[in-house]
């Protein structure tokens, strides 16, 4: 068993790809908590299409690709928040259109190129065992910023989730405030869009906060619990699909194989979560129900 | 510009692929308009790759696409269903969940069986060129049932949208009906997956019903306009396609999306003046905003005023819900006799405890629904009056935890003695919508 969840990162590439989904874990875990404090999750998701095209552009004009994918994040945040303001439409259609049109510019785009379905699956699915130095440089750069970002800023996003005219009561600027969290939610989706690819980087933003939240009630107890299942799960599913694709010879996609593990993981946890519950509630009747018929003797 | 398509026209997998578009983009248009009625986009999102895994299989072992992707799409439905009802959980992250989960189940599957590379990528983004005969036929039946199942539920289905909480204290049963509505959508995107591949169904099932209610407010116009730009943008973006050699479904996208911008433009100016078009200025004069005669017009617009509304969200508290009075009038007793009273639940209580991380609800709410619940028009004033006070930055939760918002849910006429029940029948609707997938912030 212990060899299973650690031969594997004693060749170089694998050792490369856990530091990457560490980093993300710890990216995507803290931000993650935000996002669904907020309710953002279809902002993720519109941001990782969003991206799709900027990538395929600077694949196409042989530029650096994070350069590709912070642009468009960037643009994107700004067509989002110009939107939101603008409430002549649902919010929701727009976030949908913006996903769809952008998706579909990115398709478009890469289908002039020459190796269109190679490089469509490697843009859509990532690779992350190709992970290099260089990428684990950037990663940790823009992990170190979005931390600094969301400890520094705790307070105001906490409030701000809970209590927005509060928070604009007390001074703070919820439009300032929300560019930031938008901001920091498109970095991250920058920051694992090329390993996880474009399609499966929400995962690495939701799921962890969602299993964190049927645990605990506290922000930053989950924030700690979604960081550490992130981790978990990254580390097992890596494994996993190392074990099976060399010992077994079933090819399993890396990248898909960690999503898959945090969802079956999260889906453990709100199970296992649910029957606490259920436990809890039939023992306090039970007692209950005890104290009465001791009563009742009396 | 004209000679490509000329030619590409005298082939017949161009033809078909033509006629494909066409009825996708029609089908894919009015079933649009249900998923905005209903703020289903993300779950469409969520559906365009929930339904991958489906199709993957149904390759694999050799069976028709069709029948992979709804059956599987249908199994995420009920799980989704099913996980909804725990309180812990928001809609919108578990959609986000499911969405990523079930699409890695399907690249895992991609990856395990060898090769076929061309093939996923033609899941994904389509191949409306390789369109068969068969494929046709498979699109005009289950888009004639799918349409024909619409129109028959068309009153239900725009009642339960509009006011859950008057549909549910009338006898629907809303739970079924939200399962009906997410199955109809399901296998309407399954349909499209031929023409643009799974990734970008959203287009064609949000971008031509989000360009219908730029233009209109009416249902049945936003449907037909909805059809129109659908099947145009079908034709127009396979032209475009042919000729400058893209791929299909990406140019039929970017063609919806350009229609989009274009009417966007145009209607402009008409929308920021018009008392309709603006919902910040119909709140702000809710009375002169709300036709009272006219009771088949239904407002899209109403949709922002239904709780859980996002983007901070206006409460229903202003005049924004004459569509949902009148519905409420005309095609159902919105209020529930004395014998069912009792099971109607306590939203109150449900509310408070419910979520810890909702937001909190504003003290002034308390206040608000003491002092005016029992004259309607009082209400409407007091309630006008708070807005002006700022009321309205906060959620939906004013109307649901105040608990007599009667008067903007009951006609004036039928005042006197509904109030309290309506107010009741409110509070079943804050629960109505949580069991729904509508995304909240």
């Amino acid at each position: 068993m212990f060899e299973v969840l650690v031969g594997p990162f004693r060749s170089p590439y694998m050792l490369r790809a856990l530091v990457q989904v560490l980093l993300l874990a710890v990216l995507g875990g803290l931000v993650g908590v935000h996002v669904l404090l907020r309710r953002l999750a279809f902002v993720t998701e519109a941001l990782q299409h969003t991206v799709f095209p900027g990538i395929a552009a600077a694949f196409l004009l042989g530029q650096s690709l994070l350069l590709g994918a912070l642009v468009a994040a960037v643009a994107t945040v700004g067509l989002l928040v110009a939107t939101t303001r603008a409430r002549r439409l649902d919010a929701d259609g727009v976030l949908a259109l913006l996903t769809a049109t952008a998706f579909a510019l990115g398709v478009v785009l890469v289908s002039r190129g020459r190796s269109f379905q190679h490089d469509l699956t490697a843009l859509l699915f990532g690779r992350i065992l190709t992970v290099d130095d260089h990428q684990l440089v950037q990663t940790a750069v823009l992990a170190v910023v979005v931390v600094a970002a969301v400890l520094g800023l705790h307070k105001e996003l906490v409030l701000l989730a809970f209590d927005e005219a509060g928070a604009a009561a007390l001074g703070y600027r919820p439009a300032v405030l929300e560019v930031v969290l938008n901001v920091l939610v498109a970095l991250v989706v920058v920051a694992a869009i090329r390993s996880v690819g474009t399609v499966l980087v929400v995962a690495f933003v939701v799921t962890p906060a969602a299993a964190a939240r049927s645990v605990t009630r506290s922000v930053s107890g989950a924030m700690a619990v979604a960081v550490a299942f992130s981790a978990a799960c990254g580390w097992l599913g890596l494994a996993l699909s190392f074990k099976l694709s060399v010992d077994n010879g079933v090819d399993l996609a890396s990248g898909a194989t960690v999503v898959l593990v945090m969802t079956a993981g999260f889906l453990v946890v709100v199970a296992a979560a649910a029957a606490v519950r259920l436990l809890g509630r039939r023992r306090a009747t039970a007692m209950a129900a005890g104290a009465v018929a001791a009563e009742g003797a009396r | 510009m004209i000679r490509p398509i000329l030619d590409s026209l005298a082939q017949p997998f161009f033809r078909r692929a033509l006629l494909e578009a066409v009825l996708v983009g029609a089908l894919a248009g009015v079933v649009g308009v249900h998923v905005l009625l209903r703020r289903l986009p993300f779950f469409v999102v969520a559906m365009s790759h929930a339904t991958f895994p489906g199709v993957v299989l149904a390759s694999m072992l050799g069976t028709s696409l069709f029948l992979g992707g709804s059956a599987f799409g249908l199994v995420v439905v009920v799980l989704l269903v099913v996980l909804g009802t725990n309180r812990a959980l928001d809609d919108t992250s578990l959609i986000g969940v499911l969405l990523a989960g079930s699409f890695a189940v399907g690249i895992v599957l991609q990856s395990a069986r060898s090769g076929g590379s061309k093939e996923l990528s033609s899941f994904l983004v389509g191949s409306v060129l390789t369109v068969t005969s068969a494929d046709l036929a498979t699109t005009a039946v289950v888009g004639a049932i799918l349409l024909l199942g619409l129109a028959l539920t068309h009153k239900e289905l725009v009642l339960t949208a509009f006011d859950p909480g008057a549909a549910a204290a009338g006898g629907y049963r809303l739970r079924l009906v939200e399962l009906g509505i997410l199955a109809a959508v399901t296998v309407a995107l399954v349909t499209t997956v031929p023409v643009v591949g799974t990734l970008l169904a959203v287009a064609v099932l949000t971008v031509p019903a989000l360009t219908a209610r730029l233009w209109t407010d009416d249902i049945r116009t936003a449907m037909a306009v909805a059809a129109a730009v659908g099947a145009g943008s079908g034709i127009v973006g396979l032209a475009v396609s042919a000729t400058y050699d893209i791929a299909a479904g990406g140019a039929i996208a970017l063609t919806a999306a350009a229609v989009f911008a274009v009417s966007f433009v145009l209607t402009l100016p008409s929308t920021s003046r018009s008392s309709k078009g603006s919902s910040r200025q119909r709140r702000r004069e809710p009375t002169s905003s709300c036709p009272s005669s006219e009771t088949a017009r239904l407002m899209l617009d109403d949709l922002d005023c239904a709780p859980g509304a996002r983007g901070g969200g206006e409460p229903g508290v202003g005049g924004d819900q004459c569509g949902a009075e009148h519905l409420g009038q005309s095609h159902v007793e919105p209020v529930p006799g004395p014998d069912r009273r009792p099971e109607l639940p306590h939203a109150v209580q449900e509310v408070l405890m419910g979520e810890a991380l909702a937001r909190p609800v504003p003290q002034v709410g308390y206040g608000l629904g003491r002092r005016g619940g029992v004259e309607a028009a009082h209400q409407v004033v007091a309630a006008d009056h708070a807005h002006h006070l700022g009321v309205d930055d906060r959620g939906g939760g004013v109307v649901n935890i105040t608990g007599q918002p009667a008067a903007n849910r009951v006609s004036p006429s039928r005042v006197g003695h509904d109030v309290v029940e309506a107010g009741r029948v409110d509070d079943q609707h804050f629960k109505a919508t949580r069991l729904g997938t509508h995304p909240k912030r």
